[in-house]
């Protein structure tokens, strides 16, 4: 079983903070680009890259962290 | 409405997934991923992604964390200085929230200097974990005690040795839940307990080598441990608490354990 916030931690920061700044928090684009002083063009590419990424690290389970040992 | 006709691009779509899109382009981005299985379903884990994140964090800033760490305070912060102070206090939640876990895989990987008596090897073990998981807010325990029939029955099938919670209400502990580690050579189960004042007390069990059944006290910091073998496992109860507090909740532990393997 993976852990998102475990997988979370594992993007590239600036992905990781729009993740959380955007999808948890709620700031606006608008803000979110004037709080990481790039254009929203660039949030929203990021966003996108970010979650694309986690999906895709929580799917094929190349982060599994040995949870469980046997 | 001509406002369908438009090409739904990439940023729509992550505006769909937060929930940010009015009527009438929602509608059209709901009617084009209909037109789209294979988008719908990326579009689908993006927003139960998106949703799962919110429920992790909204569940741990639901509890009594420290002050430094609340949304309100980081929201102070970030009014305080805007550009800087947020998008690092972001960071800092997430390094807080992911640490424990890394900090606990960090502490498993410090090699011995030197072979250890089985009891203090668990005693050990007890501490360790005891460290990691007793600061946690968001998930203490990886299954809670409202499914404490599932979490016995898991840990004991991973352990090999049925684990009963034994009763602590006595010394004014109850059960939080508990979790499966690493330990030693296979797993071991942590059970968490906390009191009134929210004070936390675990109980760890893993298979150890030796019949010995003597305590071994142990004190690191504020966390005490009494760490015991029987019949081929270990047993550690530690609290942030005296030997002589500790001493009777270990030996009414060790009766709770004792010939039920």
């Amino acid at each position: 079983m993976q852990d998102i916030l475990t997988t979370l931690d594992q993007l590239p920061e600036e992905q990781k903070s729009l993740l959380l700044l955007v999808g948890v928090e709620d700031l606006s684009y608008d803000d979110a680009a004037k709080v990481m002083g790039v254009p929203v063009g660039t949030v929203m590419s990021r966003l996108a890259r970010g979650r694309q990424k986690l999906r895709a690290l929580l799917e094929t389970g190349r982060t599994t962290l040995l949870r469980r040992v046997k | 409405m001509t406002d369908r006709n438009l090409p739904i691009g990439e940023d729509e779509l992550q505006a769909f997934v937060d929930e940010r899109l009015d009527g009438a382009r929602r509608a059209a981005v709901e009617a084009h991923l209909a037109a789209h299985p294979d988008l719908a379903e990326r579009i689908g884990t993006e927003r139960r992604q998106r949703a799962m994140l919110r429920s992790r964090l909204d569940a741990k800033f639901a509890e009594p964390v420290p002050s430094r760490l609340r949304i309100a305070n980081l929201r102070a912060t970030r009014r305080a200085s805007w550009a800087r102070g947020w998008t690092s206090a972001a960071a800092a939640v997430a390094i807080f929230v992911c640490g424990a876990t890394a900090g606990w895989f960090a502490n498993r990987i410090t090699p011995a200097s030197a072979p250890i008596a089985p009891t203090a090897s668990v005693a050990q073990g007890a501490q360790a974990a005891y460290r990691t998981f007793v600061v946690e807010v968001a998930h203490p325990v990886e299954v809670g005690v409202q499914q404490e029939a599932h979490l016995l029955q898991w840990l004991s099938k991973r352990l090999g040795r049925k684990l009963a919670a034994p009763d602590l209400s006595p010394f004014g502990y109850r059960l939080m839940g508990g979790r499966l580690l690493p330990g030693g050579s296979g797993a071991a189960a942590q059970l968490m307990y906390d009191d009134a004042s929210g004070r936390r007390l675990t109980i760890y069990v893993r298979a150890a080598e030796g019949t010995e059944t003597a305590f071994r006290f142990q004190k690191e910091s504020e966390a005490s441990t009494f760490a015991w073998i029987d019949q081929g496992f270990g047993f550690a109860v530690t609290a942030p608490a005296s030997r002589e507090e500790l001493l009777p909740i270990a030996e009414a532990v060790y009766r709770g354990f004792e010939g039920k393997s």
